[in-house]
C-alpha cells in the first residue's frame, strides 16, 4: 500500500513537475534575452487557465483546442505587453530596476483586473476526460495522464524550436550575446518581443492545461510566480534545461513531502533546502558562470 | 627586480566553441605606451576585458608588479592601480562632471561611512584636498568649462575626454584605454593624443587598444599586432606596419 | 542639484512648522490616526528609497519591517523591556539579517537578490504563520502590544496612549530619518550609492567594490525598515503576518515611484499623497483602489520616471527654455 501511494506521488510529482518546468521555461526565456525578471508572469498562467475556463466550460471546446487558443491568445497578449510597457524602458536608464517595477505593477493590474471582472471564487473547469486507468495497481485519472502527456509535448516542440529552427536559433543567439547577435544581422527587438510571446504563451498553456484539475482563481497568479521563481533559483537563472529539471525535482518534493509533511512544513523545508542551495551553488543546479 | 610592470603569459580564452584569445605572450615595461592592434574580432577587448578583471582566463596567467591578478575581480585589480576606460562610452550619466571624477578618485579617500554622513572635520579636509586634485584633473583634459553639467548631455568627444578623466582620478599606475579615439573628429583627436602623451610623462604606463593607425604610429613605442586572438608580430609600429602578415591580416579583415 | 533644495527646505521647513501645530486646530483622534500611518510609512518608504538607490530591489522590505515589528513586540511583552530598548534591538536585529542575505546575494549581478528576497519573504512568511505559534501567534499574531511609556521619576510620566502623544513621537522621528537620509544623500557615501546604481561596471573599474556597498545601502534600509515596524507594532497594537507579506510591499512601491525615487523627499511626498488620496477618495473604490495603485506605478514608471518631486525642477526648466527664446 505504502508503495502505490509513493508511486501515485511520483506520477503527481511529474505532472506538478511538468507544470512549473513550462512555468519556469517562459520565465528563463524572457530574463535570459531580455533580462526581464518578469513578475507578472504568474499571471500569464492565471489568464491561461481563465481562458480555459471559457472555451471548456462555456463553448464547450476540446481540450487540444483550448491549449493551442491559450498559447496564441496570452502570446500575443505577451506580445503586447512587451512592445507597450517594456520595450520603452529599455531606452532608459536604470533598466533592470525599472522594468522589474513595472512588472511588479503590471502582475497587480492584471490580478485585480481578473477579480473584477471574474470574481474572487474559484471556478472550476470540467474535465474533458472522465475516467481513470489503471496502471499495474496505480490508479490516475485519464485527465492527469493526458495533462502529462501533453505537456511533454508541449517541451518537446519549445525544445525543437529551439534547437532544430532558424528562429530559435537566433533566439539562442540573442539569450548568449545580444551584441555579437546584432552584428551578425538580428533583429534584437523583434527576437525580444518574440520571446516575451512565447514565454509568455508557456505559461498560458500551463495555466489551460492545469485548470481542470485545480481550478481557475484570479489569485493563481501570485502563487504561482513563486513557484516559478524557486523552479529558477533551483534550476540557475537563464538556463532552459535547469528550469526543466528544477521544476521536475520541485514537483516532486512536493507531492513526494506533501504524503509526509503538512503543507506548511513542505513549504518551509524546500524554502530552506533552496537557500542552503543557494549558499552552497549558487548558480542552481545547472546554471554558469 | 624586473622593469616589466605586467606580464601576460600563455593567455587563452575559450567562449564555449570559440577560441577567443590564443596562447599570448607579452609584457609592459613601465613607461611605456604600448598599442594593441588587430582587425575586428582578433580579441584586443578580450585580452583587454581580462587583464582588467572582467572575465578570468580560462589558462594562463597575468602577472602585474610580481603578483598574479588574473583570477582577481575588477575592483580589487582597480585598487592595485590598474583602470581601464570603456570601449562604449560609459559615464555616470546622470551626475555633473565633476560628481563623475569625485567617484573616480573615491578610493584614495579612504573616507569613513560615519565621517562622510556627519560631515566631520577631518573627513571636510580631506575632501578639501581632494577637490584640488580634481581641479587640476579636470584642467588637464580641458573640461573646466563643464563642472556643473550632466555627464549625458556632453558631447561625444567631451564625454571620452570624462572618461579618461575620471581613470586618472583613480590614481593608475597602469592605464588601459580601450579606442579612445572612437568616434572622433581631427581636432579632438590632435587633443586627445596630446593628452594621452602628457600622461605619460607623468609617469604612468599605458596599454592602448586602438584603430587608428597613424595615431598608433604617432604614440606608442611599441605595438603587438593580433589576428584570431594570436599574437603575429610584436615591435616597433613603423617595423609592424613592414610585415607582410601585418598587411594581409588588415585587408583579409577588411573583407 | 546642490543649490535647488534651498528653497524646497524652506517649504518643507514651513510644512512642518505647520503640522507641529497641528493640535492647536483639531483634537480628532481620528485625524492622529492617520497621521501617525502616514508618518510610519513615510520611514518605511525612506528605507525602500535607499535600496532601489543602490540599484535593487527588495520584494522582502515589508519582511524586515515584520522582523522589526515582531522582535520588538516581544522584547517588551516576554522581557518586560521597555520599548526605548526594544525599538534600537529591533532595528539592529533587522539591519542584521539582511547583511547576511546582502552578503549572500548581492554578489551576483541579474536578479538573484530579488528573487531571494522573494523566497525569504515567503519564507518568513510560512515560518511565522505556521511555526512556533506559542512564540509568534500564528495566523492571527500578536494582540495588545502596549503603547510605549517614558518616565523620569519625580520629574514627568508620559504614556504614548493617545494618539496625539504617539504623533510628536512618530514626527520626531520622521525628522530623524529624514535628517539621516539627506546627510547621505548629500554625502559622498551617497555620491557613491549613485554611481553603482549608474554604472556598476565603472565604478567597479575606479576600485569600488559594489558588493560592499550595497551590503551596506541594504542594511541602512533594512534597519530602517525595521524601525519602521517596532513603531508599527506599538502604534496598532495587533500585528499578524499578513501585515507584512510581500503583497504590502506593493502600496509602498508605488509611494516612492511616485513620489520620486533617488531624492529624499520623494518618498515623502509619494506616501503623503498617497495616502491621503486613499484614505480620503479611494477607499470607496474597494478593489479598484489596489488596481489603480498598479496602473499608476506603470503609467509613472513609464512617462514621470523622476516622479512628481521633479515637477518643480522640470517646470522651472520648462520656463526658462521659454524665457530664453523670447
Amino acid at each position: 500500500m505504502e508503495i502505490m501511494l509513493l508511486f501515485q506521488g511520483g506520477l503527481n510529482g511529474i505532472m506538478l513537475g511538468l507544470n512549473y518546468a513550462l512555468i519556469a521555461l517562459g520565465l528563463s526565456l524572457i530574463f535570459g534575452i531580455m533580462g526581464i525578471v518578469n513578475f507578472a508572469h504568474g499571471e500569464m498562467y492565471m489568464l491561461g487557465g481563465y481562458v480555459a475556463y471559457f472555451l471548456i466550460g462555456r463553448f464547450g471546446l476540446d481540450f487540444f483546442s483550448t491549449i493551442i487558443a491559450a498559447v496564441v491568445i496570452i502570446g500575443l497578449f505577451g506580445m503586447l505587453l512587451e512592445k507597450f510597457i517594456f520595450r520603452p524602458l529599455t531606452m532608459r536608464p536604470k533598466e533592470a530596476l525599472t522594468s522589474m517595477i513595472a512588472a511588479v505593477g503590471l502582475a497587480w493590474v492584471i490580478q485585480m483586473g481578473a477579480v473584477i471582472c471574474f470574481g474572487d471564487l474559484d471556478r472550476n473547469v470540467p474535465s474533458t476526460f472522465k475516467g481513470i486507468i489503471n496502471i499495474g495497481g496505480v490508479i490516475i485519472t485519464k485527465e492527469r495522464l493526458a495533462t502529462i502527456i501533453i505537456g511533454i509535448i508541449l517541451v518537446l516542440l519549445l525544445n525543437i524550436f529551439l534547437l532544430r529552427t532558424r528562429i530559435g536559433s537566433a533566439i539562442r543567439a540573442v539569450a548568449q550575446d545580444k551584441e555579437a547577435a546584432a552584428l551578425q544581422g538580428i533583429q534584437v527587438s523583434r527576437i525580444s518581443s518574440l520571446s516575451f510571446g512565447i514565454g509568455s504563451a508557456l505559461a498560458g498553456s500551463a495555466g489551460a492545461l492545469m485548470a481542470p484539475i485545480f481550478s481557475v482563481s484570479p489569485f493563481l497568479g501570485g502563487e504561482v510566480i513563486l513557484k516559478a521563481f524557486l523552479v529558477v533559483i533551483l534550476g540557475g537563472m537563464g538556463s532552459i534545461p535547469g528550469a526543466l529539471l528544477g521544476g521536475l525535482v520541485l514537483g516532486f518534493i512536493e507531492s513526494i513531502g506533501c504524503l509526509f509533511f503538512s503543507v506548511p512544513s513542505v513549504s518551509a523545508i524546500t524554502f530552506s533546502l533552496i537557500i542552503i542551495l543557494l549558499i552552497i551553488k549558487p548558480q542552481g543546479l545547472l546554471g554558469r558562470d | 627586480m624586473s622593469m616589466n610592470l605586467l606580464e601576460v603569459a600563455h593567455l587563452t580564452k575559450r567562449f564555449g566553441g570559440i577560441l577567443a584569445v590564443n596562447d599570448l605572450n607579452f609584457s609592459i615595461t613601465k613607461g611605456e605606451i604600448l598599442g594593441l592592434i588587430g582587425p575586428n574580432g582578433a580579441g584586443k577587448t578580450t585580452v583587454f576585458n581580462m587583464i582588467a578583471g572582467m572575465f578570468r582566463p580560462t589558462s594562463g596567467e597575468i602577472t602585474y608588479m610580481g603578483e598574479k591578478i588574473h583570477r582577481f575581480k575588477t575592483s580589487r585589480i582597480a585598487q592595485l592601480g590598474i583602470i581601464r576606460t570603456f570601449q562604449l562610452t560609459n559615464l555616470f550619466g546622470d551626475m555633473t562632471v565633476k560628481q563623475n571624477v569625485i567617484v573616480g578618485s573615491h578610493q584614495n579617500l579612504g573616507i569613513s561611512i560615519w565621517g562622510s554622513i556627519f560631515n566631520t572635520s577631518p573627513t571636510r579636509s580631506k575632501e578639501g584636498r581632494i577637490d584640488k586634485e580634481i581641479d587640476s584633473i579636470l584642467t588637464f583634459m580641458g573640461l573646466s568649462d563643464y563642472y556643473d553639467m550632466l555627464a549625458k548631455n556632453l558631447t561625444h568627444g567631451l564625454q571620452r575626454r570624462l572618461a579618461v578623466a575620471i581613470a586618472l582620478a583613480a590614481e593608475p599606475i597602469l592605464l588601459l584605454l580601450d579606442e579612445p579615439l572612437q568616434g572622433m573628429n581631427h581636432q579632438e583627436v590632435k587633443e586627445m593624443l596630446d593628452c594621452i602623451t602628457a600622461i605619460k610623462q607623468q609617469g604612468k604606463t599605458i596599454l592602448l587598444v586602438e584603430h587608428n593607425m597613424k595615431a598608433v604610429t604617432s604614440i606608442c613605442e611599441k605595438v603587438i599586432v593580433l589576428n584570431f586572438g594570436e599574437k603575429i608580430d610584436e615591435g616597433s609600429p613603423q617595423k609592424v606596419m613592414q610585415n607582410p602578415k601585418v598587411i594581409e591580416a588588415y585587408l583579409g579583415g577588411e573583407e | 542639484m546642490i543649490k535647488k533644495p534651498k528653497i524646497i527646505d524652506i517649504v518643507y521647513w514651513a510644512i512642518f512648522i505647520g503640522l507641529f501645530f497641528l493640535p492647536l486646530f483639531t483634537k480628532e483622534s481620528y485625524i492622529f490616526h492617520i497621521f501617525c500611518l502616514i508618518g510610519i510609512n513615510i520611514i518605511f518608504a525612506c528605507s525602500l528609497n535607499t535600496i532601489l538607490n543602490i540599484g535593487e530591489l527588495n520584494l522582502a522590505q515589508t519582511t524586515f519591517m515584520g522582523i522589526g515589528a515582531y522582535i520588538s513586540a516581544l522584547i517588551v511583552m516576554r522581557l518586560a523591556l521597555p520599548f526605548w530598548i526594544a525599538m534600537p534591538i529591533a532595528m539592529m536585529v533587522s539591519a542584521t539579517i539582511s547583511l547576511a542575505i546582502g552578503f549572500l546575494t548581492l554578489r551576483f549581478k541579474g536578479a538573484y537578490f530579488l528573487l531571494f528576497t522573494f523566497l525569504f519573504a515567503e519564507l518568513v512568511r510560512v515560518l511565522l504563520s505556521n511555526f512556533w505559534i506559542g512564540l509568534f501567534g500564528g495566523v492571527p499574531g500578536l494582540t495588545n502590544i502596549p503603547r510605549p511609556s517614558m518616565s523620569i521619576p519625580g520629574l514627568f510620566s508620559i504614556k504614548f496612549s493617545s494618539n496625539i502623544e504617539f504623533y510628536y513621537l512618530i514626527m520626531i522621528l520622521v525628522l530623524v530619518t529624514i535628517f539621516v537620509m539627506r546627510r547621505i544623500d548629500m554625502s559622498r557615501l551617497g555620491l557613491l550609492f549613485k554611481a553603482i546604481s549608474q554604472s556598476e561596471s565603472l565604478a567597479e573599474s575606479t576600485g569600488l567594490s559594489a558588493m560592499k556597498f550595497k551590503i551596506l545601502g541594504c542594511a541602512i534600509g533594512c534597519g530602517f525598515a525595521g524601525l519602521a515596524g517596532s513603531l508599527y507594532a506599538h502604534f496598532v497594537g495587533i500585528i499578524t503576518p499578513h501585515d507584512f507579506s510581500i503583497h504590502a510591499v506593493l502600496a509602498p512601491v508605488a509611494y516612492v515611484v511616485v513620489g520620486g525615487m533617488g531624492s529624499v523627499y520623494g518618498p515623502v511626498l509619494g506616501t503623503t499623497f498617497l495616502m491621503a488620496l486613499s484614505h480620503f477618495y479611494l477607499r470607496q473604490f474597494g478593489l479598484y483602489e489596489l488596481l489603480i495603485y498598479g496602473v499608476i506605478i506603470i503609467m509613472i514608471i513609464r512617462f514621470m520616471p523622476e516622479g512628481l518631486i521633479s515637477i518643480p525642477r522640470n517646470v522651472s526648466h520648462w520656463y526658462g527654455r521659454l524665457s530664453k527664446k523670447e
